[in-house]
């Protein structure tokens, strides 16, 4: 990978600062530690990034994508107009403390520490909580509470795999530097040196792990076995240690289950297997580990009744805006991805945003809170998905002028009166 | 500045060797002597006459915070049997075997503990544990990072570099704001993660990190680093053929090898096991022999593990151990194999007491508490949530209060356990005295912490739990009247009022520098992650207090 260099900068030649340590890539899910970016002073609109070293495509946009600094946006708007802090923050709490069935939502391009308070906030008041990609999460966390997960982290597949199974994913589009950094590396205990990466892509996720499990536990074949799936079987088998890599599929329970089921079943004397889940952009694993130590549901939950709940279909904030249900809605980071019912009543309540773009009148917020860009210019903690924590250097930290989304959620938390 | 007074209680103060009536004196969160004018001095005065005055609770062993505890409580919703409710001033939650982090403080201080160590953290994960901990209020916490796996580790031990060792476990431990170390398993994940089988006795090679690389070199290499380090506690160790039978000899061995240098041996319970490794049927107990040499040798103390009957999670980062779990109940299977250093295993368990096995765990684990004739060199645990949750040690100590309330368990085990059992001779009921030894004192000072924790003599942290004496023990423990944490009230008349922040210790080592690029150099060759990336900055660790290690002086 080369040096990155926003069109028409001629950036390197010019004279610049480099952060001592590498900022951390939140452009996909890798996460990507070692990126050296180039910071100039700039112009009126505040120093910006000139060059990223070491990013891919996804990531040298991520970086050096044009941010204005001082665009004029208020830093809190109500109902789109500029307004004080104070004023914002008064009426967000009493926006929040009148809500009789207040959701939270987003968090997934916040920090450790504001996803965190988010749900301090939730808790104090009364609200159900998800964070945006629940939807997709919920049938692999219930496979998960079926069968578990052998899992790994992303350093251990480098050392070790000797089989790197990728399932129905092509990280070189999601993730572009998975080869680069776990895969075209030497790896200290790759049994006989080489590895072999294996591209599997049935049409039915279910039935061929159904139909691999049986192979690999030695018994009769499915009539439906194909050669391509005696050929994997026989590669897995094969492994020490070998990775099955997975993104978007399986997507429904049923799949997942059978994949964390194979993986298991692979592991046996002389032979290890892991399963690993390249997450999407942003800090998701932060979301789910919050969440999961203070309420117990990485998937969020319902607080209204004063403890977290969870039944699905029912008390999830999106079955709440999809029965029209919710009355407020406080939005950090970007809107969810939602179906049309949900979005549709989503756009008739009140909505306080904690977003960069949070004061644009375009988003529409009832209260705007206007915060720094996490990864750029606020730092904190991101969680790869593979659990593994990551810093945030934020190298336009020291020049930014919004608050990270944890301050504004600092501040609201303690103007609705805390406890905890 | 806050001043209290506890008046007329019975003192139970092992470590300054009270056990009478007296008052306790409190200023600015810390014990102090009796003043001149005491009709003066108190802003409030606990009336404690006729209750019993106990410093507050340290768990030397629990697994409360970290990626596998998180996992677990991902892993299990059908654990959750009580939700925690908000109310002001506290947060919401929930409660079974792995507790949300917020009822996880709320709990143990309910009970009257006040500080806990949560003893196995991959150091990979040290950044998100320092976030959980915070989150998890009342009680002092710390912890300890995993080691005996660590590649860098091995390779110092493949070259005879004790220096580097030492200088490495002196970064890891600064770079983490760690406690100190804990070796599990030594060399054995490592094996573990290359396919090859578990480890079986001390002396097995572990490939692939130079010459003579065994759990044994691993073991005392780490032993003699934290040593020479002077850090407050000693290497701590899980063992190794966790829960197999005959596991008992190598524990011997284990404790044979770390002769002339000093060591915290993990939940012994599950080390202690005679038999054939081979044959169920012989399983028994080897508690004998391993509690007269514990109690003859010093420089070696041991926490229990304690079992109790019930379902629960076991957790543990000898992922091999988990595997084992996984194939032999054949339940869920969470498992994570961490890069450079550890594996991770949880996979839930109920122990009954009709099971031939789980009967003898149970009485192996008082069988311990009873055997020891030094208090001071046995603590309370039950490894929480492995052998059974924190909230279950009021259970114990009625246990080793009381025979008749043993007999009644005994009773009803299987006879082929009942009549077998070392436990069922065993006369011996614990004291007051030696129960505050077994669950404060003793752990305090086995973590080196004897000088603030544990004890009321002036100077110490103003942690007290005050009980209503009781016929029934149990009730007694698990329903503390008072709770102070740092002078504050926490249990107010049996309540939880109050959920201050508590700390999170770590020990403050200072390493040679030049040691930094040699594991740079590691880290890029090996890691996913940015060397530069991986010691915490002050900032990442509001909650973090140094704990000054040996010849350092406080600034």
């Amino acid at each position: 990978m080369g040096d990155r260099t926003a069109p028409g900068t001629g950036a390197v030649a010019m004279p610049g600062t480099t952060p001592d340590r590498a900022s951390t890539c939140l452009a996909c899910g890798l996460l990507c530690d070692d990126i050296e970016v180039r910071v100039e002073p700039g112009d009126e609109d505040g120093p910006r990034i000139v060059a990223a070293r070491n990013t891919c495509e996804l990531g040298a946009s991520w970086f050096l994508r044009r941010r204005k600094h001082a665009d004029g946006s208020p830093l809190a708007s109500i109902d789109g107009l500029a307004c004080s802090d104070a004023t914002a923050l008064e009426r967000a709490a009493r926006l929040l403390g009148r809500a009789r069935r207040p959701v939270v939502l987003g968090l997934i391009q916040s920090s450790l520490e504001a996803q965190r308070r988010a749900v301090a906030v939730a808790d104090l008041v009364g609200a159900a909580i998800e964070p945006s990609h629940a939807s997709a999460l919920r049938p692999r966390l219930r496979a998960y509470q079926r069968v578990g997960r052998v899992g790994a982290t992303l350093g251990e597949v480098a050392q070790r795999a000797d089989r790197v199974v990728l399932w129905a994913c092509d990280p070189s589009v999601s993730h572009p530097r998975f080869f680069e950094r776990f895969v075209d590396r030497e790896g200290r205990f790759v049994a006989g040196g080489e590895r072999l990466v294996l591209r599997v892509g049935p049409a039915d996720d279910f039935a061929s792990l159904t139909r691999l499990r049986l192979i690999v536990a030695g018994k009769p074949e499915d009539g439906a076995t194909t050669d391509d799936e005696r050929a994997w079987a026989h590669a897995m088998l094969g492994a020490r240690y070998g990775a099955i890599v997975h993104a978007g599929r399986p997507n429904e329970e049923a799949g997942q289950w059978a994949l964390m089921r194979l993986v298991r079943d692979l592991n046996g004397p002389g032979r290890r297997f892991v399963a690993l889940g390249l997450a999407g952009p942003g800090n998701p694993a932060g979301a789910e580990a919050a969440l999961a130590w203070q309420t117990g549901f990485p998937a969020g939950c319902d607080l209204r009744s004063g403890a977290p709940v969870d039944r699905p279909g029912e008390s999830e904030a999106c079955a709440l805006l999809a029965e029209g249900r919710a009355d407020l809605a406080l939005i950090v980071g970007d809107d969810p991805p939602l179906k049309a019912d949900a979005a549709a009543h989503l756009g008739s309540v009140p909505r306080i945003v904690i977003a960069p773009d949070a004061t644009d009148p375009a988003r529409g917020a009832a209260v705007g809170f206007s915060s720094a860009v996490t990864g750029l210019e606020g730092g904190g903690t991101v969680v790869r998905s593979d659990g593994a924590p990551i810093p945030l250097e934020a190298p336009l930290a020291a020049s930014a002028i919004r608050p990270t989304d944890h301050a504004w959620l600092t501040l609201l938390h303690q103007r609705l009166g805390s406890g905890a | 500045m806050t001043r209290l007074r506890i008046e007329g209680g019975r003192v139970v103060d092992p470590a300054n060797g009270i056990d009478a009536v007296r008052d306790v004196w409190i200023e600015d969160g810390v014990i102090v002597a009796a003043p001149e004018n005491p009709s003066l001095w108190a802003d409030r005065t606990i009336d404690a006459r006729g209750d019993i005055v106990m410093p507050g609770g340290v768990d030397v062993h629990c697994h409360i915070a970290g990626p596998k505890v998180n996992a677990a409580r991902v892993l299990r919703p059908e654990d959750r049997t009580e939700a925690v409710g908000r109310r002001p001033g506290f947060r919401s939650g929930a409660v079974g075997s792995v507790p949300t982090s917020f009822a996880t403080g709320y709990r143990y201080a309910g009970l009257g503990y006040t500080t806990a160590l949560d003893a196995a953290v991959p150091p990979l994960g040290a950044r998100l544990v320092h976030h959980e901990l915070d989150d998890t209020p009342v009680i002092d916490k710390a912890f300890l990072v995993l080691m005996g796996n660590n590649q860098f580790v091995l390779d110092r031990v493949g070259e005879g570099d004790h220096i580097g060792l030492r200088d490495f476990v002196a970064w890891q431990i600064h770079a983490a704001k760690a406690f100190g170390i804990k070796v599990v398993n030594p060399g054995g994940v490592e094996r573990w993660k290359q396919g090859a089988r578990d480890v079986a006795t001390l002396d097995d090679a572990i490939e692939g990190f130079g010459t003579g690389v065994t759990p044994r070199t691993i073991l005392t290499g780490l032993a003699r680093a934290a040593v020479d380090l002077k850090l407050p506690h000693p290497v701590h160790v899980h063992g190794l053929n966790l829960g197999l039978p005959g596991n008992a000899t190598v524990m011997m061995e284990t404790m044979k090898g770390l002769d002339g240098l000093r060591a915290h041996l993990a939940h012994v319970q599950f080390h202690s096991y005679a038999g054939d490794p081979s044959d169920g049927a012989s399983f028994g107990s080897g508690v004998a022999e391993l509690a007269s040499y514990l109690d003859e040798h010093d420089g070696l103390t041991v926490d229990v593990g304690q079992v109790l009957f019930g379902e629960t999670t076991s957790m543990t980062a000898d992922g091999a151990v988990g595997a084992y779990l996984a194939r032999l109940t054949g339940r869920k299977w969470h498992n994570h194999d961490v890069e450079l250093e550890t594996g991770c295993g949880v996979v839930p368990i109920t122990y009954a007491p009709t099971n031939v096995i789980h009967a003898w765990q149970w009485s192996i684990g008082l069988e311990w508490l009873l055997s020891v004739r030094d208090p001071w060199k046995v603590a309370l645990s039950t490894d929480h949530p492995n052998g059974g949750s924190f909230l279950s040690y009021p259970r114990v100590i009625a246990w080793l209060m009381s025979r008749n309330l043993r007999d009644e368990t005994l009773a009803t085990l299987p006879e082929s356990v009942r009549t077998r059992v070392p436990l069922a001779g065993l006369d011996r009921e614990y004291t007051l005295s030696e129960v505050a030894i077994v669950t404060r004192a003793g752990p305090a000072r086995i973590l080196g912490l004897g000088a603030t924790k544990g004890q009321l003599g002036p100077g110490a942290d103003a942690d007290v739990t005050i009980y209503r004496p009781n016929d029934d023990v149990r009730q007694m423990f698990e329903l503390p009247r008072w709770a102070l944490k740092a002078g504050r009230v926490v249990i107010d008349d049996g309540e939880l009022v109050a959920a201050p922040e508590g700390v999170t210790l770590f020990a403050a080592t200072e390493h040679d520098r030049a040691i930094e690029a040699r594991i740079a150099k590691h880290f890029h060759e090996h890691s996913s992650i940015q060397f530069s990336h991986v010691a915490l900055r002050e900032e990442e660790t509001p909650q973090a207090k140094p704990v000054m290690v040996g010849g350092q002086k406080k600034t």
